[in-house]
């Protein structure tokens, strides 16, 4: 059984101070009014603690947007192998940890993607509990319980903190945290309570049961073209996206000869050059086809590794999209049928 | 082969029209250059230019005269690779932009008076007039992407630029959207990537000087800042402030013809 | 670099050019010498991801049957990595990755009639699979081989497809839309187009079908056999898509969900049916 301690928030720079003796330490910090990003602290002062979601999601540790894969130099091919340093993401809500759990397969599908585990096998993942927000979904997703891709979680008990213990890595810190209590009757009740009052929080979201069946059917609806025509092509919506994993492989070529580097960038479907072919033969030219690939991926899923739609309800396309065409739930519930959508 | 008996590739740095700000991204970076290459031309930087054939030929500034056109198909004849760099030469830049609003005649009228001698042509990008192997944009344009076009056309390679839009460089840098937090009229959606999302990064509204990404979305990109308050007018002359040409602006939805002809 | 040290998926393997043949047009035939057992032993219908340092990389097709030790990858001049590898010279070098996808599936085809359809450049990976096949020619059945393209002078491996035509254990149909060039080629090129073929032969319900073309060409093509009685799950298309990675993980070859990489190039018509986004065949 999964082992589960209580603290004191009084004791939680004592507790940050471990998580910093193992390696860099990232959390959400505020950057404005409205946004929050996952910066390296010193300090604990600096956690937002209420962030809900950052600009980019904490797949940039692992999978960062521009890296290198292999140099070259007169003939010889060497594959790039990142600093070993050891990173711990503090603060992860659960639909990042559903999304860095949807990353995990993806990267993980053979041939293995070396250069995304090496630095995810590298890093220390603290989860942390949340209330909901008008843009929050992922109830509907069926995310918003962690069950992977971190290994210690927060629960936030006002005074408390009650830390879960989901894997070797994280009971391996344990020796370290004296301040942790073994959680007694009280403090699950007092878990079990917060949970649900979290799960009645929620505003936003839909009946997930026919996503999968609606959005095949409805490939033709019309919804498609009024939000094509609105649609920038800017890309928004997938770097934000904590699934979205698709790059560019970029050489970079040297001044001297038979020198270079190969490198991967992100890369976004909704960009018109993604799906063209030599010759110029383009497989979605225009914005309403990128759109609608976009939304099937995370709705209804594709055949990749992980063979289930990859949305997890974070919100952030929703937030991010300057258009205002990538409110979800919103999609969802007109492609259903509700009509109290718009359009 | 022995490197020391083959000649360097040459190169010209040239200018037309332009503020000579790529001359001065060229010029910074030229000793990187230097050991892989002869300077035959670079009236900027040296004295001593000829006029002989070249491997690559960087130019700068748009064709907005009889002299700049002259040069130009002689600097096409001579030159096995031409580049255009920035704005000025890929898109027209503000010069362009200014010709796609008023004729030419009047503005020359109206700042030397209507006897003037000078003799000017409607300004345009290179393309316009010339084949041109390479289009690299900027204002200024990307060291970065300067040494590695080079690197790729010294090889005989024609390089990799793609032109996504300023948004990705933007989220990449985890800046706040100042079109959506702030409301401020930014073009980085329809905007070539390559500066780093410079101006959004410091809070302010990208205006464009890139010139657009590829396949932009104008129309889109004007309805959304109507609806945000912004004069029909003033978004489109945004828009095309410099030098996206009117086939981006074609079979666009967003009413603003009679608007900005009246 | 060994390849015991190997992680990285995106290794290449240094394959050196063995020789350069010109082909037709903007069409090279270039073979490599490569060292993995794995490069030497493609399967029909399999692709490479061809890599020229400093340029970029691009998939090609395999267009030889299994012959081990040598690896023959027809090229089209057409974008900046084919260019840079049209500049290079015998004994220069290149990287190679894969094998990659699902070829043709040869297993099944073993013991049946088989038909190959090749339009334009894609007769580079129904090469690759006559090729195996006329390695074991008494494993399988009849085989027709159908080869159109736009003009007479586009015909690539004139001088194998001579060869082929002479044999009788094969019907090889050939022809162009257009008789262009400065004499006419010296094999039996019909004016007409690939689905003119298709219905000159014998092809009919017991036949397996193997197809690569343009995206244009299937549709066509598969309502032509399906008219010769052709069931479709018979159908074999070979799709293109743009495959940066090969491995699954860049996302650009996905069609409508499936990996072009992975689950295909070679699809099944009855697979194909069930995604959106498929241009080359109707819902």
């Amino acid at each position: 059984m999964a082992q589960s301690f209580v603290f004191s928030k009084a004791d939680f720079d004592s507790f940050f101070r471990v998580l910093q003796s193992l390696g860099e330490v990232s959390a959400p910090i505020r950057v404005s009014d409205q946004s929050f990003a996952f910066k390296q602290i010193n300090d604990p002062r600096e956690i937002a603690w209420d962030a809900l979601r950052t600009i980019l999601p904490p797949k940039k540790f692992f999978y960062p947007p521009k890296e290198t894969l292999l140099t070259y130099k007169d003939g010889q091919i060497e594959e790039s192998v990142s600093d070993n340093k050891f990173q711990v993401i503090f603060g992860v809500h659960p639909c990042d940890l559903h999304g860095l759990g949807i990353m995990d397969t993806i990267f993980e599908a053979g041939p293995a993607d070396t250069h995304y585990l090496q630095k995810r096998n590298h890093s220390l993942i603290v989860g942390l509990s949340c209330m909901p927000d008008k843009f929050c979904f992922c109830q509907s997703m069926g995310t918003s319980c962690a069950t992977r891709g971190y290994d210690l979680f927060l629960t936030d008990l006002d005074d408390d903190f009650f830390l879960q213990v989901e894997t070797p890595a994280g009971s391996a810190v344990l020796p370290q945290l004296p301040m942790l209590r073994p959680a007694e009757d009280a403090d699950k009740e007092r878990y079990k309570d917060y949970w649900l009052r979290r799960e009645k929080a929620f505003t936003n979201g839909f009946a997930p049961d026919n996503l999968r069946a609606t959005m095949d059917m409805e490939w033709n609806n019309s919804l498609w073209d009024d939000l094509g025509k609105r649609c920038l092509s800017c890309g928004n919506c997938t770097p934000v996206c904590p699934t979205c994993y698709c790059f560019d492989l970029v050489d970079i070529a040297s001044l001297s000869d038979d020198e270079g580097s190969r490198v991967r960038e992100w890369d976004s479907c909704q960009f018109v050059g993604f799906a063209q072919v030599a010759g110029d033969y383009n497989f979605r030219p225009s914005p309403v086809d990128r759109l609608k690939f976009w939304y099937r991926h995370k709705l209804h899923g594709f055949d990749d590794a992980f063979a289930s739609r990859t949305c997890v309800g974070c919100g952030r396309c929703t937030v991010s999209c300057p258009a205002g065409i990538d409110d979800l739930v919103q999609v969802v519930k007109t492609l259903q049928g509700q009509k109290e959508g718009k359009e | 082969m022995n490197k020391e008996s083959t000649l360097l590739p040459c190169i010209a740095v040239e200018s037309l029209t332009g503020c000579a700000g790529e001359l001065l991204v060229i010029l910074e970076n030229l000793d990187k250059l230097l050991p892989f290459v002869r300077v035959a031309s670079f009236p900027f930087a040296q004295t001593a230019n000829d006029d002989g054939p070249v491997d690559i030929a960087f130019v700068e500034g748009s064709v907005s005269n009889p002299h700049d056109l002259e040069k130009l198909k002689k600097i096409r004849s001579k030159s096995r690779w031409l580049v255009a760099v920035g704005n000025c030469a890929v898109w027209g830049c503000v010069q362009g932009g200014a010709c796609a609003k008023c004729k030419v005649s009047d503005m020359l009228a109206a700042v030397y008076g209507s006897d003037s001698q000078i003799e000017v042509l409607e300004s345009k990008p290179l393309s316009d007039h010339v084949a041109v192997d390479v289009k690299l944009s900027g204002c200024p344009i990307n060291t970065t992407q300067f040494l590695s076009v080079t690197a790729s056309l010294l090889k005989d390679h024609l390089p990799y630029i793609t032109h996504k839009p300023v948004c990705l460089e933007c989220k990449l840098n985890e800046n706040p959207c100042v079109l959506i937090e702030k409301n401020l009229p930014c073009l980085g959606p329809v905007t070539a990537a390559g500066c780093g999302a410079l101006c959004p990064s410091m809070g302010a509204a990208c205006y464009g000087c890139w010139g657009p990404c590829q396949d932009p979305q104008m129309d889109a990109m004007a309805t959304i800042l109507h609806e945000k308050g912004y004069d029909p007018i003033d978004v489109i002359n945004r828009l095309k402030s410099f030098g996206a040409p009117d086939h981006l602006f074609q079979r666009m939805s967003f009413q603003y013809n009679q608007e900005t002809q009246a | 670099m060994t390849a015991a040290s190997r992680i990285t998926p995106f290794m290449p393997e240094r394959a050196v050019i063995r020789s350069i043949i010109p082909m037709a047009q903007d069409n090279t035939l270039f073979q490599f010498t490569v060292d993995s057992e794995a490069l030497a032993n493609c399967l029909p219908g399999q692709f490479v991801q061809l890599w020229v340092p400093g340029v970029g990389e691009s998939p090609i097709s395999v267009c030889s049957g299994r012959k081990g030790g040598n690896l023959e990858l027809l090229v089209r001049k057409v974008g900046r990595v084919t260019s840079a590898l049209f500049q290079m010279q015998e004994g220069d070098w290149v990287g190679i990755r894969g094998p990659y996808g699902f070829g043709f599936p040869m297993d099944d085809f073993k013991g049946k009639d088989v038909c190959l359809i090749a339009g334009g450049l894609g007769v580079a990976p129904i090469r690759s699979v006559f090729q195996y096949i006329l390695e074991k020619r008494e494993e399988f059945g009849r085989v027709i081989i159908v080869y159109g393209m736009r003009h007479s002078n586009d015909l690539l491996f004139r001088p194998e497809f001579k060869l082929l035509l002479r044999r009788r254990d094969l019907e090889v149909f050939i022809a162009a839309e257009e008789l262009t060039g400065p004499e006419l080629p010296p094999v039996s090129v019909q004016l007409g187009r690939v689905t003119d073929l298709i219905n000159m032969s014998h092809v009919g319900p017991s036949f397996e079908t193997a197809v690569c073309g343009p995206p244009v060409m299937y549709k066509y093509v598969v309502d032509e056999l399906k008219k010769k009685g052709v069931p479709e799950s018979k159908i074999w298309l070979s799709l293109e898509r743009h495959m940066k990675c090969g491995i699954g993980k860049c996302g650009h070859c996905f069609i409508g969900g499936a990996l072009t990489c992975k689950a295909g190039p070679v699809f099944n018509l009855t697979a194909l049916k069930m995604l959106p986004e498929v241009v080359e065949c109707c819902q």
